[in-house]
């Protein structure tokens, strides 16, 4: 016992030899003048540029450290440069100091063990940091600041938060977007189109648009940058999108049309800022214009927004009043008169009392991602999903997307690619190119169990052992079930790109969903399809017969890339087009629903143009009798006519005609060209 | 043997007393017979020497000697029908196990014709075999044996136990029919009953490696890994070179995570049959776990070139592909392994375009 008392009383002895402050006085550095000439310098230099304010204190650093190295056991000193590193890039250096400084003098300010406790929870020492923050939190209240107790209370639950996330980390790949992307700046808030073609983010780089410096940071102003995807998955070295978007103010990106096509901007003014929209026109970014009074507010802060797939509605984030807190988000549709209609606040499931930002609609129109210091966060913003239940018409509990993804730190603008296995965020690594950089993350899903097999002599009496397989449980790619169609629209005969309308209409419900324009330049167009509809898709354009296609998705299928190219024929004598999505019943001549909104597009076009005279002709495989199939292709051809006939259309102006078998397009010998085979055409007869 | 020479002493003193009353004519007709059968006796007996001393083809000789000299020889003909099964001419067999039945119905004719039939695959017939030889002797435990086995095989696991089980009453030690109730119990998932058969089988007899290897597959299957360990380690004992129990106790290790321990046990299993697939497999899947994901592609790539058709080898490859970041490589791997039927693929093509 004597001597455990012996050894407790030594170890207590050296602890305080070693953990003496040591005060920056002459006295305490007789043997080394200059030296300590030099650190007090050092000292006193620092501390001016730290009374500057936090957004110098990175800059204080390199003084606060040479005066550090000389005397390593000053306990403010230790606290100011751990605080100076908190707010720098080399965060992780903190702790030590912070460690220190209060060891060095457990009575200091209270101040210094906030600090600790955000350099431990940076740590993802969550203990620690919860009786770190509490102790600063019990001299807090003797002088209570709701502000700061709030702050404090948020803390201490994102680190019981911590504590839980990080048991469940997910599986994932982090890879840096490479030196096209990222620099040794600030780069962060990528936006990918729906195929991950196409890559849009800010950047605060030297040559921004003005030139100007952020007084409240201390860095360039933003400006928005493009990227494109190479065959061999690497990024194009990234071009500023020019003065027609970015200005001398702070110009950042925030949401990319599912096609590519539009794009929305953020742009600061005097600390507050409104959202814009930029068209593609061509190659050439269009001028922002503002969203309107809807969205924008005139005093505060509308900070970022996506759209939603179909591109009907906008997904975005204000400070405006009445939210649920602090940054709230909002959904804005289009009315009828095509303006952006009144906002509406998605409610209590998504937003919290802190702050949401950085929202992001998926392509399948139902998932949305955003970043919120609320729900289980486990520092900072995290990033959340929730997916909307269409039946129900509410929200689902948004669920942490995980570690490593989500840290203590902010994760933010997160978005992710229709197939659900990348995403793109920002993110302050060590191992990055400068400061912030852009990052892809594959997602890997549960782990996928490895199979083993075995064997056993099971029978006595059977030599030869029954085989026996173990197998592990299914990760069902619950999401992700979308068809992204995309490719070129071209003139027919001189090959020349065409912008036109691709309308989506739902065949089932006839309704039409989307609208989208292919590009002016290229005639690219991409349309992202979520699973479970019959789709009808048509390309239109003045002077030319409108083309359709049908993609019928059943609710199983997996994620699927299609590319079709569409040629547009000129509207003149002779021309011909299949109407892909006119269907009639199993073997009869009736006409299905399904078939009305292509029906409905002819009776248009001969609306449209009053001379026109066509032919119906309806056409079989080479199934079943030769007879029977003239027969059903004149009935069908017939049943066609008889519509637009009661839709008002001459029919001195329509003609039908049944071709049974006789004019295949494609093999019958095999499912999907006896499928080409059973069509319905109509023909241009006269102008 | 003594029974045989008695035998021979008694047809001797036939012979003997047949050529002393050869003279009287209305005699002779009947000592020449009373000499074919003794003859057809001799040869029958000297047959069933052959049959013991596993000279086939002398017994059939010898028999077909007997039945020759005596037509309605029913023994002969089981006996020649024994003979011919062992020489695997079972249609010959089958003939003289019919033939003997026709002469005198016996239950162990039925189960040995029904054994036969087994094996010229005629199922069904066999059963029916079986089954008449239970309907002639209630407490023939092979014929119950061999009708569980059969039913067994069909899948019919229930019907199966209760056959073994009146196999079992009818014999109380049969540990053959312990340890194939218990597999029975075990596709039926009853773990637990199928642990305690295996355990009574091994009471009976514990020097069958197979069984403490089936114990130790029903422990693992219970959850009950070490101890599964305990059995595999003891067939393996009783035959080291049973690489099936070594390849089943690194899965058991497997499920323990201990990896290191699971790949020294599939490498001996490949020591043992370099040709094992099954290890090279379950080698890859322990590599996998330690993050050693080019020696899991190593592997199975090694059981994929002795089984092109191995579904579960293409699987887990492509998962170590997938985290080599060979994406392309996985696809192709998760899409073959779907092709050949690997249960879980089409969960894992989701990424692949």
């Amino acid at each position: 016992m004597i001597r455990k008392i012996l050894i407790i009383g030594i170890v207590a002895i050296s602890n305080a030899f070693f953990a003496q402050d040591v005060a920056f006085d002459k006295a305490n550095f007789k043997d080394n003048k200059e030296g300590f000439k030099a650190a007090k310098d050092n000292l006193k230099e620092g501390n001016e540029i730290y009374e500057s304010g936090a957004t110098f204190y990175k800059n204080a650093i390199p003084f606060f450290k040479n005066a550090n190295d000389f005397n390593p056991n000053n306990s403010d000193l230790n606290m100011k440069l751990g605080e100076c590193y908190l707010a720098s890039i080399y965060k992780y250096k903190a702790l030590e100091h912070l460690e220190k400084a209060v060891k060095l003098n457990p009575s200091i300010d209270s101040y210094a063990y906030f600090l600790l406790g955000r350099a431990l929870h940076l740590d993802k020492q969550f203990d620690k940091a919860i009786t770190a923050y509490s102790r600063y939190q019990g001299s807090a209240m003797s002088n209570p600041n709701p502000m700061v107790l709030q702050d404090l209370k948020m803390r201490i639950q994102h680190c019981y938060n911590g504590k839980e996330v990080i048991k469940r980390p997910i599986r994932v790949f982090i890879d840096n977007l490479g030196k096209n992307v990222n620099t040794e700046y600030n780069e962060y808030g990528a936006v990918i189109s729906a195929d991950e073609s196409v890559l849009l983010f800010t950047a605060r780089r030297p040559n921004s648009t003005g030139g100007k410096i952020d007084p409240s940071l201390n860095e360039n102003f933003e400006d928005i940058y493009m990227s494109e995807k190479q065959d061999d998955g690497s990024w194009t070295k990234s071009i500023n999108l020019g003065t027609n978007v970015n200005t001398s103010n702070h110009d950042a990106n925030s949401g990319l049309s599912a096609d590519g096509q539009r794009f929305l901007v953020y742009l600061g003014r005097k600390g507050m800022g409104d959202l814009f929209e930029c068209k593609l026109e061509g190659d050439v970014w269009g001028e922002p214009v503002s969203l309107g009074k809807n969205i924008n507010t005139k005093d505060f802060h509308e900070s970022s927004a996506c759209y939603s797939p179909d591109g009907n509605a906008i997904y975005f984030v204000s400070d405006k009043p009445g939210g649920e807190g602090d940054h709230d988000i909002y959904i804005s549709r289009i009315d009828e008169k095509g303006k952006w209609g009144e906002a509406e606040n998605l409610g209590t499931t998504i937003n919290t009392m802190y702050s949401e930002e950085g929202v992001f609609m998926h392509p399948d129109g139902k998932t949305l991602y955003f970043s919120s210091q609320g729900h289980e966060s486990m520092g900072g913003f995290d990033i959340f999903k929730s997916v909307y239940d269409a039946d129900t018409k509410k929200w689902g509990t948004p669920e942490n997307i995980g570690y490593p993804v989500n840290t203590t730190e902010d994760d933010i603008f997160f978005v992710i690619s229709a197939s659900g296995r990348h995403g793109y965020y920002t993110s302050l690594s060590e191992d990055g190119l400068g400061l912030r950089d852009l990052y892809m993350v594959t997602f890997l899903g549960e782990e996928k169990p490895m199979v083993l097999n075995n064997e056993d002599n099971l029978l006595a009496n059977i030599a030869a052992p029954i085989q026996e397989v173990i197998v592990a449980p299914v990760v069902v790619v619950k999401e992700a079930q979308l068809t992204i169609l995309k490719g070129v629209i071209t003139d027919y005969l001189t090959k020349e790109v065409l912008e036109a309308e691709i309308e989506i209409v739902d065949n089932d419900a006839n309704k039409v969903i989307a609208t989208f324009k292919s590009n002016s330049k290229t005639g690219r167009y991409l349309v992202s399809l979520p699973a479970g509809k019959n789709y009808g898709i048509a390309v239109k354009k003045e002077n030319y017969l409108f083309h359709s296609e049908n993609f019928d998705i059943p609710n199983e299928s997996a994620f699927q890339t299609v590319e079709k190219d569409v040629e547009l024929k000129n509207l003149k004598v002779g021309a011909k087009i299949v109407l892909k999505n006119i269907f009639f019943d199993l073997d009869k001549a009736t006409l299905r629903p399904a078939s009305t909104a292509e029906l409905n597009r002819l009776i248009k076009l001969m609306n449209d143009v009053p001379t026109l005279k066509i032919e119906l002709g309806g056409h079989t495989d080479s199934q079943g009798a030769t007879a029977y199939n003239q027969s059903l292709s004149e009935r069908r051809a017939k049943a066609v006519v008889d519509y637009l006939t009661k839709a008002g259309i001459s029919g001195a102006r329509l003609v039908s005609a049944g071709y049974g078998e006789d004019e295949p397009i494609a093999t019958n010998e095999t499912k999907a060209g006896r499928q080409l085979n059973r069509r319905t055409e109509f023909k241009v007869l006269a102008l | 043997m003594k029974k045989i020479r008695t035998t021979c002493y008694c047809l001797f003193m036939i012979l003997m007393s047949s050529i002393t009353f050869a003279q009287q004519d209305s005699i002779v007709e009947a000592v020449i017979l009373d000499s074919a059968d003794i003859a057809a006796d001799i040869a029958y007996n000297t047959g069933v020497s052959d049959l013991e001393q596993k000279k086939y083809k002398n017994a059939v000789d010898n028999f077909t000697k007997a039945i020759t000299l005596k037509d309605s020889f029913e023994l002969a003909f089981y006996n020649r029908g024994l003979a011919y099964y062992s020489l695997e001419s079972f249609q010959d067999a089958l003939n003289d196990f019919n033939k003997s039945i026709e002469l005198n119905p016996k239950a162990e004719t039925y189960f040995k014709k029904g054994e036969t039939q087994e094996k010229m695959n005629n199922l069904t017939d066999a059963i029916y075999s079986y089954d008449m030889a239970i309907s002639l002797d209630g407490s023939h435990h092979r014929a119950f044996y061999n009708r569980a086995s059969y039913k067994f095989s069909q899948k019919k696991y229930k019907e199966a136990i209760e056959d073994y089980t009146k196999a079992i009453n009818a014999k109380k030690d049969f540990s053959y029919a312990y340890n194939d109730r218990g597999s029975a119990k075990r596709q039926l998932e009853d773990y637990e009953g199928a642990i305690l058969d295996y355990r009574k089988a091994i009471e009976f007899n514990n020097k069958l490696p197979f069984i403490h290897n089936n114990l130790g597959s029903a422990l693992r299957k219970k959850g009950q890994f070490r101890e599964a360990i305990i059995s595999y380690s003891k067939a393996i004992s009783l035959d080291g070179d049973y690489y099936i129990a070594i390849n089943n106790r690194g899965s058991a290790k497997f499920d323990t995570d201990d990896f290191k321990g699971a790949i020294d046990d599939f490498s001996k299993a490949i020591a043992v049959n370099k040709d094992y697939s099954y290890a090279y497999n379950n080698r890859a899947a322990a590599k996998f776990k330690l993050k050693n994901y080019q020696g899991c592609v190593d592997d199975c790539s090694m059981a994929i070139s002795l089984d092109a058709n191995y579904a579960y080898a293409y699987l887990n490859r492509g998962n170590a592909k997938e985290l080599l970041r060979n994406d392309e490589g996985a696809c192709q791997d998760w899409k073959k392994a779907l092709e050949l039927g690997a249960e879980g693929a089409q969960s894992h093509i989701g990424i692949c375009h």
